[in-house]
């Protein structure tokens, strides 16, 4: 099997936002705790596509941000081939950055906006020296065509480019320094869906014939199926279930995938709010299983004691999969 | 450049300013070859003549030509002007992006150095540091640069806060860009465009207030042809020679005018904050 | 032209919006009937908000050029003066936006804003329209209504603030409800709660709906009929489960293959994107990017003509009345 690419170990990440009011004149409050990230354990091998899908507060965002190193965890370890990223050298730090890509969710906001795209393309590739100075013309326009953008393009600046060019153009950026792994966050998320289906397909493609690893960050579990091999499924800061897309679409066994395949729009199939109620704060999280509010199968045993990502006892022993949950569903989604 | 000219030229106002600005600009610069006379050449045998065919704008209580010395204070006008703005440009940016960049102590520093100038009016500061500098052309620069650090340190480092903030600023740090090549390429680039205008404006204070300190008297030291101190000789004589102090005052005016106007068209043109292009 | 009470709720005929030189909306013509629920679909400039906005009065002369007809419950819209749509809306015509953090004043409390419709339109006091407010907000799934009046927008989630919006909407019992894209912003599980609160209230009082989406699931899920335009111009409609079902219109059809589904293998999306107002063909718009186009299309545009249970307006596509007896009401209108 190999060692895998990155190790996410049983990873935690607080923020602290601002406290609750004392009691009396002069007690300080007790802080209040965010916690974004509450135990998240992944492992993600060469040539891996993982959709890491989940709404608003599952933390999603939060885990890339630190698996890519811009904010170092409140717990846990976090390994890049088997070497925890808190502890690279320089050389290792660049290698890191190279090898690894990312593609914003505001394609427009992440580009320079005083640069032309031929030389927003141009500076990884002087940056890590991978070609003689006469040659970045070609490799930007090559990496232009890559896209399926014309070489026009490379004169002007990220504001006079359309939604879809602009993140044709990120893609475009994040292959110039010829990473092994490319992790985008919602990238196809805000557009027209031709736009969005021409996206989709130029990375499946390029995925696949470069051989890349690829983390999606998605609430679009469409999406998620269409790209990647394998989804995990994430809720308020822990990832309740895991495993390859076709297990996981055809028999999920987590109340919370299973609401969100029904509440997932398809055509032929009636309006269904299967899951009622908000999603809850991330801030001061109830005890027991975090779904435990919202879940239609719960029961009280489900309020005391919070599950852990395991594989379930009766399934297939050689299918990769996992779910938190105490009791989960064994039947096939209806469709 | 051309998206530059494209933006400017849209504004009427911004096109007038500029067609002043230019004209005085072209005085001050052609001065020597345009001034009939020395500026500082006192005849005084023909003080106080009116305009004529020999002095185009009469003449003061020293018998220097007046039309000279306008042309010579629109130099010295524009030349404390830019210079001021320059350095305490200089000094804003220098202060502003430590403060924006380093953070914590460093800034909270420096932001308290920037408050205690900044509680000063900018006039009363620079009279003080004349006071202590002492007079002269280039004391008078020096005074008003450093009250000018002030704003442009504050204005700095909100713009660098603010775009450090931005996507891409991150995304260059996420692709191994290194932090030097950040600040330079990407940070600076962004700050300074507003900046630049900020900048612009300020010269027509810079002007008024290097004018009012000659006028005063705690400005430049005579026979330096500077308007503000034309304008204070002549005002012994303003009913018997107006145009001593008339000509310059106009002058002063309308430079100030243009300024304004040029100012305002690159800040609409220009400056995100007001919601330019 | 349809009038009284048999006739249909909206009629456009040949309604076109003019913004200087470009028509964002080119001669568009639809009914809706009373009880029923339209869709309009298309992409970005297809013209679907702008006509939602041009439906009560938001966008109007001098700002715009209107011309055609375009009738609701028997009054005119066309040239109608602010002063008589003022009584329209939020009164006969209820809005919903996307973005209802937005859409609701911070300075006023919930209670508030529900209020000013009722006091404003029906003329209740001040006791009345409390105990109707709170009636909204229970309806709209509001726990605990009545403190909640005194809540202030930004101190609810997102989707309560969007309950909210609907409630305001709905306060005096609007014949037609617009929602503009009104659970885009939201989560997937929140989304089918709203939409499914929406119908729910829509039915249950008889009035009828339009949905302004871009999502082709959601809208075959729950609209009854739908009309899609393409770049200002209505290129087909009729019931969801024909035009989504069997899509005869090029784009209707090439639309359709782009969206993702959970069990999308391939996806073939159309190519190109929507042209600029400036380089609008004349004839059909859709011409430039249609994979059948003849060169009839780019000079004379494609009337609107009956195609069995649907409207078309493609060259390609033959009249052809519908064949089965008229037992379910053909509820687009006839030119």
């Amino acid at each position: 099997m190999g060692a895998p690419l990155f190790t996410v170990l049983d990873v935690e990440k607080t923020y602290r936002v601002g406290t609750t009011p004392g009691t009396g004149w002069f007690s300080a409050g007790q802080p209040r705790l965010l916690k974004a990230l509450n135990g998240v354990r992944l492992e993600i091998a060469q040539g891996d596509s993982i959709a890491l899908v989940g709404e608003s507060g599952s933390g999603k965002s939060t885990l890339v941000r630190l698996m890519l190193g811009l904010e170092p965890a409140t717990d846990g370890r976090l390994l890049y081939r088997q070497v925890d990223i808190g502890q690279f050298d320089r050389a290792a730090r660049q290698t890191f950055r190279r090898e690894v890509a990312f593609i914003y969710q505001d394609a427009r906001g992440s580009m320079n906006p005083r640069m032309r795209i031929r030389a927003i393309l141009a500076e990884p590739l002087r940056l890590y020296r991978l070609c003689s100075e006469s040659e970045v013309e070609g490799r930007v326009l090559a990496l232009l065509e890559k896209v399926g953008l014309s070489a026009d393009l490379a004169d002007r600046y990220p504001s006079e480019l359309s939604g879809g060019q602009v993140r044709r153009v990120a893609v475009a950026r994040a292959l110039a320094a010829e990473p092994k792994t490319i992790v985008a966050d919602e990238s196809v998320a805000g557009l027209d869906v031709s736009v969005q289906a021409q996206l989709l397909n130029l990375l499946r493609g390029l995925c696949r014939e470069m051989g890349l690893t690829l983390i999606f960050i998605t609430h679009d579990l469409g999406v998620a199926s269409y790209l990647c091999t394998r989804i995990a499924v994430m809720y308020l800061g822990r990832i309740v279930e895991e495993g390859a897309t076709a297990d996981i679409l055809h028999r999920p066994m987590h109340p919370y995938t299973r609401g969100l395949m029904r509440a997932f729009p398809s055509f032929g199939r009636p309006l269904t709010a299967s899951l009622k109620g908000e999603i809850p704060s991330p801030i001061d999280l109830p005890a027991g299983c975090r779904f435990a509010s919202r879940c239609p199968h719960a029961v009280p045993f489900c309020l005391t004691a919070d599950p852990v990502l395991k594989h379930p006892e009766d399934a297939d022993p050689n299918a990769t999969r996992r779910v938190a949950c105490h009791f989960p569903i064994r039947d096939i989604l209806e469709p | 450049m051309k998206s530059f000219w494209k933006a400017v030229s849209l504004q009427r106002n911004a096109m007038f300013g500029l067609a002043i600005v230019g004209i005085f600009i072209l005085m001050a610069v052609f001065a020597p070859v345009l001034a009939p006379y020395n500026p500082t050449e006192q005849n005084l045998e023909f003080a106080l003549q009116g305009p004529s065919g020999e002095h185009w704008l009469g003449t003061d209580s020293f018998g220097q030509d007046v039309y000279s010395r306008m042309l010579y204070g629109a130099r010295l006008a524009l030349g404390i002007g830019f210079a001021s703005v320059a350095l305490g440009l200089l000094g804003g940016l220098i202060i502003g992006l430590l403060a924006g960049l380093l953070g914590g102590r460093v800034e909270w520093a420096l932001m308290r150095l920037v408050d205690a100038i900044l509680a000063f009016p900018e006039i009363i500061l620079a009279i003080a540091f004349v006071a202590v500098l002492g007079m002269g052309t280039d004391k008078v620069v020096y005074a008003l640069a450093i009250s000018f650090v002030g704003p442009f340190a504050r204005i700095v480092r909100s713009d660098v806060l603010q775009v450090k903030a931005r996507p891409f600023i991150e995304a260059a740090r996420l692709m191994g860009v290194p932090p030097f090549r950040i600040i330079v390429r990407h940070l600076l680039p962004n700050v300074l465009s507003s900046l630049m205008v900020q900048a612009g404006i300020r010269i027509s204070t810079a002007i008024l207030l290097e004018s009012g300190l000659s006028f005063f008297g705690i400005g430049v030291v005579p026979p330096t042809p500077d308007w503000g101190l034309i304008i204070a000789e002549g005002r012994g004589f303003i009913t018997m020679a107006p145009w001593i102090s008339g000509f310059p005052g106009v002058a002063l005016a309308l430079l100030l005018i243009g300024l304004t106007l040029l100012g305002d068209g690159l800040r609409d043109a220009f400056d995100p904050r007001s919601g330019g292009h | 032209m349809l009038t009284g009470q048999s006739g249909p709720l909206l009629a456009l005929q040949d309604f076109t919006l003019r913004r200087g030189a470009h028509a964002v909306l080119d001669a568009v013509t639809l009914t809706l009937d009373s009880g029923r629920t339209l869709g309009l679909l298309g992409e970005s400039g297809a013209g679907k908000s702008t006509l939602a906005m041009a439906l009560i009065g938001l966008l109007r002369p001098p700002e715009v050029e209107l011309f055609g007809s375009m009738v609701f419950a028997g009054t005119e819209l066309v040239g109608l003066p602010e002063t008589q749509y003022r009584a329209l809306r939020g009164n006969r015509i209820g809005l919903v936006f996307q973005d209802a953090t937005a859409s609701l004043d911070p300075c006023f409390t919930v209670g508030q804003q529900i209020c000013e419709p009722l006091k404003r339109h029906l003329g209740l006091g001040p006791r009345e329209a409390t105990a109707r407010a709170i009636e909204l907000l229970t309806q709209v799934g509001i726990p605990d209504a009545r403190s909640r009046l005194n809540a202030y927008p930004h101190q609810l989630s997102g989707g309560m603030q969007q309950r909210v919006m609907i409630s305001i909407a709905l306060a005096c019992r609007p014949q037609l409800l617009i929602a503009d894209e009104a659970t885009s912003a939201l989560d997937v599980t929140i989304q089918a709660q709203i939409m499914e609160l929406i119908l729910q209230q829509v039915r249950a009082s008889g009035s009828s709906a339009i949905f302004v989406l871009h999502d082709l699931a959601l809208a075959s899920q729950v609209c009854d009929d739908i009309a899609v335009l393409y770049a200002g111009q209505l290129v087909e409609a009729g019931p969801a489960t024909a035009v989504l079902g069997a899509p005869k219109h090029p784009y209707t059809i090439g639309l359709r293959s782009c969206v993702v589904e959970l069990d999308s293998e391939h996806l073939n999306p159309l190519v190109g994107s929507v042209p600029s107002l400036n380089e609008m063909p004349d004839g059909c718009h859709f011409c430039t990017r249609c994979p059948d186009a003849i060169p009839r299309c780019s000079k004379e545009r494609p009337p609107l003509i009956t195609h069995q249970d649907r409207q078309v307006a493609c060259w390609l596509v033959p009249e052809l009345p519908t064949s089965a007896p008229a037992s379910a009401p053909v509820s687009v209108g006839a030119s």
